[in-house]
């Protein structure tokens, strides 16, 4: 569920999922880069006479976030909601960069959103419910919620969560998504006899991720193109949640 | 078909049914866990083929990718009434799992056969159209087939697709005419596709999902399809990636289009 510009979104699975990288040097979870990816395309009675291509579409990626966790099964805890620091672009919770187009012949809008806030609601097997709000004008997020921690009745010892009516209030954008832990690449050294074995080694010592659905080995060996910098390793694709995300 | 009227042309009867078909995606997917589409395929023969004729005088194909249900139990698809309002529409449509477009506007094509063409095949004159509204009705249920009747509203397939959203009033509009398209047939859950978790059993498996999720018992002509992708690059499958198990649900596929007679059910 996604409110952004009172469009109908319809979630474009395969293209919506946790992604990690690690590199042949990583050995431990804070040296792996983890994106958080969301792809929306409107959909709806108006739109069923507009080819896909030509509807409006949404990209949301928090790119570089930084999970404390020793096990994948610990992404259910993640919550960048309320002590994220804001000093830097490059935060823990990661850096949010949105691709938005309009439609046929319209400029497409690019990170124009300036402030998030992103948490982990809960787990359901390789799904995790994600919860995002974003923000275009750089308000004090958390300033916004601290005004509305009190119950109607004027009772400030308990919490209230900020309901949908708030976030289309005061949100640029917010979604409430189920969101897989999708693909895993790790770059494996060229001389290493079994990549995909000493890749998915590697990824169960790390994150305990055992039970692979899909596997696809890249070899850059001969490129000479902007992948020519890989050539030293080989890079396994690990797809944890079917075989058909790309 | 029991009929079947196309811009003021009746047809001659068939013995085709309608298909409806099921593709269950897996539990743990982000779309829709059941996809019902329908697929009518009619053929009017030649009552008279001379040497060279195509047998076939017309044929016509509907299909339908997202009916928008989902049912506790299969014979829920009788006693149904679907009318393609923007409601509708909004509930029926999704990108599944391979991340494509189940579609709600459903596609006709028409194929007209020529007579005799001196040293050919004979001419195939195709003409493509989308639905633009459509009411679906089903009967009740007999045995495990149930009446079916569709009216559909047509429009050239390359006059169907705009670049501008349609507008409330657009939407709003109902046909006044009488349907281009009028079908009356009977409906049958002919086939599935159940894309599996990973397993040891496809086929075991395959069929407690299906037990379970629309109480459907029998299944023949099963095949299981293991999971493979074509990437670029080099690419590498293991056989315990999740499979897809494809059934029917009736023996000796296509005996009504020969008219065979019912098999014990």
């Amino acid at each position: 569920m996604l409110f952004y510009r009172d469009h109908h979104w319809l979630p474009v699975p395969g293209r919506t999922r946790f992604e990690v990288r690690m590199d042949s040097s990583v050995q431990r979870v804070a040296d792996m880069d983890w994106d958080l990816v969301m792809h929306y395309v409107a959909g709806g009675a108006r739109w069923r006479r507009v080819p896909e291509a030509q509807r409006p579409s949404i990209e949301v990626r928090v790119e570089f976030f930084e999970p404390q966790i020793s096990h994948w099964t610990e992404l259910e805890r993640l919550s960048f909601w309320a002590d994220v620091e804001r000093d830097s672009i490059f935060s823990e919770a990661g850096a949010l960069s949105v691709r938005y187009k309009p439609g046929a012949g319209e400029k497409e809008l690019g990170s124009f959103l300036k402030d998030h806030i992103w948490r982990v609601a809960k787990r359901d097997g390789r799904l995790f419910t994600v919860e995002l709000a974003a923000f275009a004008d750089g308000r004090d997020v958390l300033k916004e919620l601290a005004g509305i921690a009190v119950t109607p009745d004027g009772d400030d010892g308990a919490e209230l969560e900020p309901d949908e009516d708030f976030w289309r209030k005061n949100a640029q954008l917010y979604l409430v998504e189920n969101v897989p832990l999708g693909v895993i690449q790790v770059a494996v050294p060229r001389n290493v006899a079994e990549p995909v074995a000493a890749a998915r080694r590697k990824v169960k010592a790390l994150l305990g991720l055992d039970a692979v659905e899909h596997v696809a080995v890249w070899d850059f060996g001969q490129r000479r193109d902007e992948f020519a910098s890989h050539a030293a390793d080989k890079n396994v694709t690990l797809h944890y949640h079917g075989k058909y995300e790309r | 078909m029991a009929w079947v009227k196309i811009f003021g042309e009746t047809w001659r009867a068939s013995p085709e049914p309608v298909e409806f078909k099921l593709t269950l995606w897996r539990e743990d997917s982000i779309c829709p866990r059941q996809h019902w589409g329908i697929s009518i395929h009619e053929m009017m023969r030649r009552l008279e083929v001379k040497p060279g004729d195509c047998p076939t005088e017309k044929s016509l194909v509907f299909e339908l990718d997202s009916l928008g249900l989902s049912l506790s139990d299969w014979r829920r698809l009788a006693d149904r009434e679907i009318v393609s309002t923007p409601a509708w529409h909004e509930s029926a449509e999704f990108f599944h799992e391979y991340g494509r477009l189940a579609e709600t506007a459903p596609t006709v094509m028409l194929l007209d056969f020529a007579t005799r063409v001196a040293g050919g095949d004979g001419e195939v004159k195709e003409s493509d159209y989308r639905v633009t509204h459509f009411v679906l009705r089903t009967g009740s249920m007999d045995g495990s087939d149930f009446p079916v009747e569709l009216d559909a509203w047509l429009v050239p397939e390359n006059e169907f697709w705009r670049s501008e959203p349609e507008s409330s009033t657009e939407l709003a509009h109902t046909p006044e005419r009488a349907p281009d398209l009028q079908i009356m047939g009977t409906g049958i859950f002919a086939e599935g596709w159940i894309h599996l978790p990973a397993c040891e059993d496809p086929e075991a498996t395959g069929r407690r999902i299906l037990r379970e999720e629309v109480k459907l018992e029998r299944l023949y002509e099963t095949t299981v399809q293991p999971g493979s992708r074509q990437e670029q690059g080099h690419y590498l499958d293991e056989p315990a990636f999740p499979a897809t198990l494809h059934f029917r649900t009736e023996k000796r596929w296509g005996r009504r289009r020969r008219n065979a007679p019912e098999p014990a059910r």
